[in-house]
């Protein structure tokens, strides 16, 4: 059982998520301002905290900026809760440390999928791993793995050659040559079995990592042009 | 306002002093000429020439009067001089022009019958030493009469021509204002450079209270104006974010109450709900957005965005067919995507599932088209389709759309210097046309 701190002064949504948290087997603690919510963690630091931006005596941000500071809880992971369209604070969020963050009026779940998958990463070590992270799906470079919503999805060497290839470049239409350049490099030489193959390899890794691989989000085709790996995913 | 004497601070006060001043410089300056140029002992030395010559052509003494008026008479008119004859008794003989008093009683040589030499403290500026320089010289004769001579002072014509005149006055009044009118025009540039920077949406623009006239009064209301505007935009923003804020709290906690209604709650009201949780998410959203592109003083973002992509990720979203070739533009990433978006929910709201999505680029351009098969859009409403919640007529609020997502629309593109129009779809439908330059302006 993971112990969960709240640190929201909506004391009514604090009240539901305790509920709906608790009922996923998280054992909640509320805090409703900056003081209570360190006092608390000083008592007992948590396995996770929810903080929300902005709060009566202090905004999240500090508060995240005093618990990476502070040697005992610096590893704690942080999940933001923010307003949404400030991608301002999106991104001070994260450089200050918090390790995720919902936009309210978020969807419980993909609150409960943050919370679980911050809480994963932490037990597998954290910073440490190489990983490519679009909405729920995480490709971790260094164990050259990927998974969806916490799930190992498997897939073959060059099919994950392909997808970091893709990733990486995110919001770019690729040609079926320069995936090819990219994913696998000059010095495997040109293989014209290979790149006949490319089509059939994404299909594959569409079937692995798309919710409905015949309408995909994740790798969209470009007819006459290549592929485009979406930036924005399960948004 | 005050007027102070001595130093002039109303505008129009200094403008008509500087008039003045000038038109006065200038004839003090013509006065100083006039009596530089206008020598009096050469004046009165043509006097004494004249008397010696118009005695030299006297008859006799003895010759009758008539003979001797006739010939003053020619010499009047020639000479423009007035002459008179006095025998030695200082009896009148003859005089011709107008008259002249006789000589001196008790000097005998010739002598002028007036101060002769030019005399500052006599001459007070109206004209008092031309007429002294023009006093009656008595010349005596060998036969012992004597005669009186006397210069026309009446000027013969002005010192200058009038074009000249005038001319030289115009020029005078011009050196003499260009220095007001030139400083007067400088802190007027200044201000319209400043009320033009604010027109742009630099709401910090200000300008410098220099003086106290009018200008300057005119430079402190633009100023007073200025930061009103500014306060009032960043209170409407701040109201707009925080309003955004607090809605989104409520919002929050019923999309979680939702959550958790128990199971035996229907679930297609359960999906209403969420779906309308979110609408107003997105009204909020765009709200919030409408009012930050409003406010526009700020450089949109300048990157190079790869539209091809983005519109692939949208069309594949909403499940639209997309046509396209590789078009790169530079602009706000996050603007243009959400152009996209609104444009594909406009055209799936209204049009069903039958969207198409074509982009391509000219040498200049890049072309986008969103087309669809619904009821399509009357002649006259295809520019007010682009107004904040306009709504068509007829159209009922159920099927919503009356929302900010094409003003929006239409301001992403303007702020990028492109154009969006609607245009019916051959075969029923619409189509929104969206032109982008590809080529940045420079900055």
């Amino acid at each position: 059982m993971s112990r969960l701190l709240i640190i929201d002064d909506d004391a009514r949504l604090a009240s539901m998520l305790r509920s709906y948290l608790g009922d996923a087997g998280f054992v909640v603690g509320v805090a409703g301002n900056v003081k209570d919510g360190l006092a608390a963690i000083e008592a007992q630091p948590p396995d996770v905290i929810v903080l929300d931006l902005m709060l009566p005596d202090g905004d999240g941000l500090e508060v995240c900026r005093r618990l990476r500071a502070a040697s005992d809880v610096a590893a704690v992971p942080i999940v933001m809760l923010t307003a949404k369209g400030d991608p301002v604070d999106r991104v001070i969020g994260l450089e200050l440390g918090a390790d995720d963050y919902v936009a309210k009026p978020f969807e419980p779940r993909e609150l409960l999928a943050r919370l679980r998958a911050v809480l994963r990463r932490n037990r597998d070590g954290g910073a440490a791993r190489d990983v490519l992270r679009f909405g729920r799906l995480e490709i971790d470079r260094g164990a050259r793995m990927v998974t969806l919503d916490g799930a190992l999805r498997p897939l073959t060497s060059h099919q994950f050659d392909l997808l970091i290839a893709l990733a990486e470049r995110a919001g770019r239409v690729l040609s079926r040559e320069q995936l090819m350049e990219f994913a696998f490099g000059g010095n495997a030489g040109f293989d014209p079995a290979l790149a006949r193959s490319i089509d059939v390899h994404i299909a594959r890794i569409r079937a692995a990592i798309e919710a409905d691989p015949k309408k995909p989000q994740r790798i969209i085709t470009v007819r006459g042009a290549g592929y485009v790996f979406a930036r924005e995913q399960d948004r | 306002m005050r007027l102070r004497i001595g130093v002039p601070q109303r505008l129009w006060w200094r403008i008509w002093l500087a008039v003045i001043a000038s038109i006065a410089v200038f004839a003090l300056l013509s006065m100083t000429a006039w009596r530089v140029f206008f020598d009096p002992a050469r004046i009165a030395a043509n006097a004494e020439a004249l008397a010696a010559i118009v005695a030299a052509a006297l008859p006799p003494a003895d010759a009758p009067a008539g003979e001797q008026l006739r010939l003053l008479e020619s010499w009047q008119r020639r000479a423009r001089a007035d002459f008179a004859l006095f025998d030695a008794q200082r009896n009148r003989i003859a005089s011709a022009g107008r008259p002249l008093p006789p000589p001196r009683a008790q000097l005998d040589d010739s002598h002028w019958l007036a101060r002769r030499r030019f005399d500052p403290a006599a001459a007070s500026g109206d004209g008092k030493h031309e007429r002294a320089a023009f006093v009656p010289f008595a010349l005596r004769l060998a036969d012992d009469r004597w005669l009186v001579v006397r210069r026309d002072w009446r000027p013969t014509r002005p010192p200058f021509g009038l074009a000249a005149s005038l001319t030289l006055i115009a020029i005078a009044v011009g050196i003499g204002t260009y220095p007001v009118v030139r400083r007067l025009t400088r802190r007027l540039e200044r201000l319209q450079a400043s009320v033009e920077r604010l027109g742009a949406g630099d709401l910090k623009a200000r300008v410098a209270v220099e003086g106290r006239d009018e200008v300057a009064r005119l430079a402190a209301s633009f100023n007073a104006a200025a930061t009103r505007v500014e306060s009032l935009v960043v209170a409407q923003q701040s109201l707009l974010a925080n309003a955004s804020h607090e809605l989104r709290s409520p919002l929050a906690r019923v999309r979680m109450a939702v959550e958790m209604l128990k199971q035996d709650a229907r679930p297609e009201l359960k999906h209403e709900l969420e779906r309308d949780i979110a609408e107003i998410d997105a009204l909020i959203d765009e709200i919030l957005l409408a009012s930050r592109l409003d406010a526009a003083n700020r450089e949109p973002a300048r990157e190079d965005v790869d539209l091809t992509a983005l519109a692939a990720e949208e069309c594949a979203r909403v499940d639209a067919r997309l046509d396209a070739q590789r078009v790169a533009v530079r602009g706000d990433a996050r603007l243009l995507r959400r152009m996209l978006r609104n444009l594909l929910e406009n055209a799936r709201r209204h049009g069903g599932e039958a969207v198409d999505v074509s982009l391509s680029c000219d040498d200049e351009s890049a072309l986008l088209a969103v087309c669809d098969r619904g009821p399509g859009v009357p002649d006259s409403e295809r520019e007010r389709i682009f107004e904040p919640f306009y709504r068509l007529p007829g159209a009922s609020e159920a099927a919503g759309g009356a929302g900010l997502g094409l003003a929006l629309v239409r301001k992403i593109i303007t702020q990028h210097g492109g154009a969006v129009i609607c245009k019916p779809r051959v075969g029923g439908g619409s189509c929104f046309e969206v032109v982008i330059p590809t080529v940045a302006a420079p900055s």
